[in-house]
């Protein structure tokens, strides 16, 4: 006697185990030999499979929803748990400042090892102090440059999740981060130059907010405009950090920054942006 | 020219190792502090954001609750840096912490249990979609997180995440069979609603 729907009941839990790969490969062997010569477990495999796309589809469009930028940013902003004695040149440079992000540290110790590279590995037999100055140096030239620099090369290889808000919502980025930064955010269009807008994040440096827009070429490369409130004349002026090329400039009310690979010529957009913006 | 890195002579220098992961050399070693400086977990944290976003989704299943968890959890991750291994997976970590913290708060939080459950797309949680074939997306995910408690996450590290039985069971802290179970169990469910969905039309 069998009872029919215990029958199906037992098959899809087999089918269940077999999609999971966690059928013993005997047992796994003999349910493919019998769905090839039963069409209907065949048929309840298929089905079972179908399920299984489209759960994984629904799963996968969660991922979408942008990440509230607090959530983000707390993490960026915290302090690591056991931080290193405090470097010299981050309190040297600012005046003393309860959250200097621990970023600059690490943007120190990144910049740090460069540093030391091109001094033939000289952080051995130095006196600290005179370590010190070089940090000092370091730190003072990029700012929230370097910390802008950090957060491109982790975010430009984030291929799936670029940006925090996608380009389709230019309006409410505009309004968003004109409101957050404190001084307007045009999105401009980079089209005539092949770059194709992706959207738009919000990045915490020196303590700050700054705004990302970030663009993409024909081939992925992945350039950004950022930003933060502040305000000068600076023309527009390159600044190789190693892997990346930075531009920055001001104008009355902002401060910006061009982030792209080191190979790209970004000053000629610069320069136009420089005019536009 | 000098041989080999040593370390300064004192430790009052930026922590090396804090951005191993861009950094163009490795960080010297060994250095000079008491313990190993923590691993600077930030920006990978970041980056799995969207995907302990959606775990804690189908651990809370109402978007306020997941996104209180995954604060939470990203908290507790940063203070216990120092206890990730680097060379085992940081999402499996921030998971089992995120079950752990869920579990807790549930048990501490009987109080709250009047504020009932939301849906996904009510929650603000859903992607926004399109009419047809995301509608169908969002009724499957109200259906899945409609199953009986446990069962969308374990679906979601097995299915989605690819993780094995032993590993979906090390996360939840659940015996491998249990896993097994729920998984053949969430399947049958939907499949039947899919079934029924299709009948209906």
């Amino acid at each position: 006697m069998t009872n029919p729907v215990t029958e199906q009941d037992a098959l899809q839990t087999r089918i269940s185990a077999y999609i999971d790969g966690a059928l013993p490969p005997q047992e796994a062997e003999a349910f493919e030999a019998e769905a090839a010569a039963n069409p209907e477990v065949a048929a309840e495999l298929d089905a079972m499979l179908a399920v299984e796309a489209e759960l994984t589809a629904a799963f996968d469009d969660l991922l979408d929803t942008p990440v509230p930028e607090a959530l983000e940013q707390g993490i960026m902003a915290e302090q690591t748990p056991a931080p290193s004695p405090a470097p010299a040149a981050a309190n040297a440079n600012q005046p003393p400042q309860r959250n200097w992000p621990a970023l600059a540290t690490a943007a120190c110790a990144l910049l740090a090892v460069g540093v030391a590279g091109g001094y033939g590995l000289g952080l051995s037999n130095r006196a600290a102090p005179e370590v010190h100055r070089e940090y000092v140096e370091v730190v003072k030239a990029p700012g929230w440059k370097a910390q802008v620099a950090d957060y491109h090369r982790i975010y430009a290889a984030q291929t799936r999740h670029l940006v925090e808000v996608p380009a389709t919502e230019k309006d409410h980025i505009e309004t968003w981060l004109t409101a957050t930064i404190g001084a307007p955010v045009r999105v401009p269009d980079l089209s005539g130059a092949g770059y194709t807008f992706e959207g738009a994040r919000l990045l915490v440096a020196a303590g700050k907010p700054v705004f990302q827009l970030v663009f993409t070429d024909a081939n992925g490369g992945v350039i950004a405009l950022c930003g933060l409130k502040g305000g000068g004349n600076d023309a527009p002026a390159p600044q190789e950090f190693g892997d990346l090329t930075m531009i920055g400039w001001q104008n009355a009310e902002t401060d910006f920054v061009l982030v792209g690979p080191a190979e790209t010529d970004l000053i000629p957009l610069a320069e136009t942006l420089a005019t536009s913006l | 020219m000098q041989q080999a890195i040593a370390p300064p002579p004192n430790g009052a220098v930026a922590k090396p190792g804090a951005m191993a992961l861009t950094s163009p050399q490795p960080a010297p070693t060994p250095w000079p502090v008491m313990t190993a400086p923590p691993p600077d977990i930030r920006s990978d944290l970041v980056a799995l954001l969207p995907r302990l976003r959606r775990f804690a989704l189908t651990l809370t299943r109402n978007g306020p609750d997941a996104d209180d968890l995954v604060q939470a959890t990203c908290t507790r991750a940063l203070e216990r840096a120092h206890q990730w291994a680097p060379e085992t997976n940081l999402a499996a970590w921030t998971y089992t912490m995120a079950r752990n913290l869920w579990i807790s708060d549930r048990r501490r939080a009987s109080t709250r249990m009047g504020a009932g459950q939301v849906d996904a797309a009510e929650a603000g949680l859903m992607a926004p979609h399109g009419p047809a074939d995301a509608l169908r997306g969002s009724q499957l995910m109200d259906q899945i997180m409609a199953l009986p408690e446990g069962f969308a996450t374990t679906l979601l590290l097995v299915s989605v995440e690819g993780h094995s039985y032993a590993e979906a069971a090390a996360v939840l802290d659940i015996p491998i069979g249990t896993v097994m179970s729920r998984m053949a169990g969430a399947r049958k469910k939907l499949r039947a609603a899919l079934t029924q969905e299709e009948a209906g039309l």
